[in-house]
């Protein structure tokens, strides 16, 4: 069976069809994305099928990363810092190293297809080329740009405004561009190991095999170890339920190639944890899918506190498998979680803990906002919506101007 | 299945397309109602679609939610349940065209800040972001020329094509008659079905939902022709 077929019995036939109907009005144009990193990161996930899926459907897609030096990976994660807000100390150095690795790249890697596809700030500068292509450009950009740093978005403005059109995840992101700005929200893949579903003896195997005491109900977040996915925060929200919380804490996490800064966090999430029996702390290997997926689902209650957020995909996971969520009111979390009825958005501490304690003394609840998170999430981010958003942006890119196209 | 034989032929077929559309950005905030209210007066009709017609469609599984994106943040945002009550009533699939949805939010909100002087404005961060929509009609490849073949296209029709025919299309008649029961009725002589499709209410229930009831209904007419 082809692959996008087998989305049919998940995501409905009718969506199937569209994508089908669109990718005829492209077929045999050809696509190349351009990231930083193959593994770790809700990007790279998406990647990962996204483009055996056009592939597939006749439209020759290829996946080209940038690589550099480690002032190189130093230098894009303050800039991904800064562009989501958070203080920096960036100097010329940083600006240098990037500009240089992205130029070096440039020969390596062939930007000749109809549509080269930019993830990110990291081969943004890569349209410094475009000149020598007569093809469409366009920047995919997963951070929040609502807070960023004058510095550095002031260097990466006008590289953006050579392309065809960005795409941003969340109206708030939007920034006074010369350019289409269309929201697109990312999406997880319902088929993938990390969200497929699961035995119970599955399920069981993960936690045993990972030490996973399940004596008490647990509350999980699940990220990368990154001051802006407040670890910390969750921890001292958990310690407010009291000395006997009744609930278990797991914080599970690893860290992406291009992420030098996870290694420090976890040393300061384990030595906050340190001492209390209820808090699990667990740094998984990026590769890690099934156990994620297992974790998940052997959670009762999901949080994802973070202080800043592109989309938040792992809210969405969450969600998928009917898991009851509280999670930070940033970036794009508020369009999965509506509050009270897919889930809970909180703005503090304070706040993660009182829904922590409502939603561990209200299962009942706690189940309608699973439910209703599933089906949310079931119409509007899996990968299938995710999938003919991009082919409808190809086609807009090809009919600029227009705000009424006939296919 | 055995074909019925006696059924009208249409002159003209019914052609199925989908609705599909991308949202953009504009890059304009409001933080206010009064500052609402300006932008609203003059800004495109597609601003107006996306914050109702394109709405709808991301907000089905919401059922009590507000049936427009300006009450939802009237009542989220602006904490202005009052305000939040009075749009809400504008249910955007029940008009014939979007300047009739902007003259009636125009005139509700003036109405408002006429007796509402304090001009309350929105936290930073919490401000509405407007929005426009890019549209594309897609030809599904699907084609009627009577009612048994109207209705084998219908199932095959995905939520989007289900919304546009029966919904949006009433942007585009002077009646506000959808193109589901102006075909029915002035091509095949059906009224009645066309008066039921007519009558359904998309503010209450999914376009999946929908779809199996104007299914239903078509059988019906077709068991009565056999």
């Amino acid at each position: 069976m082809s692959l996008l077929k087998s989305y049919r019995s998940i995501a409905g036939s009718e969506i199937i069809d569209e994508i089908e109907t669109l990718a005829e009005r492209l077929a045999g144009k050809s696509v190349v994305h351009v990231n930083s990193t193959k593994v770790g990161g809700g990007v790279a996930e998406i990647l990962a099928r996204m483009v055996p899926l056009l592939n597939e459907l006749g439209i020759n897609t290829r996946w080209e990363i940038v690589k550099g030096a480690q002032d190189f990976y130093n230098a894009t994660k303050k800039f991904h810092n800064a562009l989501h807000g958070a203080a920096q100390d960036i100097t010329e150095a940083d600006f240098k190293a990037y500009a240089e690795t992205v130029e070096a790249n440039a020969s390596q890697i062939d930007l000749g297809s109809d549509f080269v596809f930019i993830h990110d700030p990291q081969p943004a500068a890569l349209v410094k080329k475009r000149e020598q292509f007569k093809n469409h450009w366009i920047w995919r950009c997963h951070i929040d740009l609502s807070h960023a740093a004058p510095l550095v978005w002031n260097y990466f403005k006008p590289l953006v405004s050579s392309y065809d059109a960005c795409v941003i995840s969340d109206p708030h992101f939007s920034q006074e561009l010369p350019i289409p700005q269309t929201l697109i929200a990312p999406s997880i893949d319902p088929l993938s190991e990390k969200n497929r579903d699961l035995t119970k003896a599955e399920i069981d195997k993960v936690f045993s095999h990972l030490k996973i005491p399940r004596d008490k109900p647990l509350i999980t977040q699940v990220s990368r170890f990154d001051r802006l996915k407040d670890p910390l925060g969750v921890i001292e929200a958990f310690e407010a339920l009291g000395p006997r919380p009744g609930a278990r804490l797991l914080l599970v996490g690893g860290s992406a190639d291009d992420d030098p800064e996870g290694a420090i966090v976890y040393q300061e999430v384990m030595a906050k944890a340190k001492g209390n029996e209820n808090i699990i702390i667990l740094s998984l290997p990026p590769t890690s899918n099934l156990e994620i997926n297992a974790i998940q689902r052997g959670s009762t209650i999901v949080v994802q506190k973070s202080l800043r957020e592109g989309f938040g995909l792992t809210v969405s996971e969450a969600l998928w498998k009917s898991k009851p969520v509280i999670a930070g009111a940033v970036g794009g979390i508020p369009q999965q979680v509506i509050h009270k009825h897919t889930g809970i958005l909180v703005h503090s501490i304070e706040g993660t803990t009182y829904w922590m304690r409502q939603l561990l003394r209200n299962p009942d609840m706690a189940q309608k906002l699973g439910e209703n998170g599933k089906e949310h999430v079931r119409n509007n981010f899996l990968l299938t919506r995710h999938l003919r958003d991009y082919l409808l942006l190809f086609l807009m890119t090809e009919n600029p101007y227009s705000d009424f196209i006939r296919l | 299945m055995k074909k019925i034989n006696n059924l009208k032929k249409a002159k003209n077929p019914f052609v199925f397309y989908a609705r599909l559309s991308l949202t953009l950005a504009t890059g304009k905030a409001v933080s206010s109602a009064r500052n609402l209210l300006e932008i609203l007066r003059t800004c495109p009709d597609s601003v107006i679609y996306a914050h109702s017609h394109r709405f709808l469609q991301t907000h089905q599984f919401a059922g009590t939610s507000p049936a427009n994106d300006f009450s939802l943040w009237a009542s989220h945002a602006l904490g202005d349940e009052e305000l939040a009550e009075k749009l809400g009533v504008i249910e955007p699939l029940s008009y014939s065209s979007l300047d009739q949805i902007r003259k009636d939010l125009v005139s509700i909100l003036s109405r408002h800040l006429e007796s509402h002087t304090d001009n309350r404005s929105v936290s930073p961060g919490q401000e509405l972001h407007l929005l426009s929509s890019v549209r594309f009609s897609v030809s599904t490849g699907l084609k009627a020329w009577d009612l048994e073949e109207f209705q084998k296209s219908l199932q095959k029709s995905s939520p989007a094509t289900i919304y546009l025919h029966a919904f949006e299309s009433r942007l585009r008649s002077a009646q506000g008659i959808s193109d589901f029961s102006k075909w029915l009725e002035e091509e095949i002589g059906e009224p009645d079905l066309a008066k039921k499709i007519a009558e359904l209410d998309p503010h209450a229930q999914t376009l999946s939902k929908i779809k199996e009831e104007i299914l239903e209904m078509t059988q019906q007419r077709l068991e009565a022709k056999k």
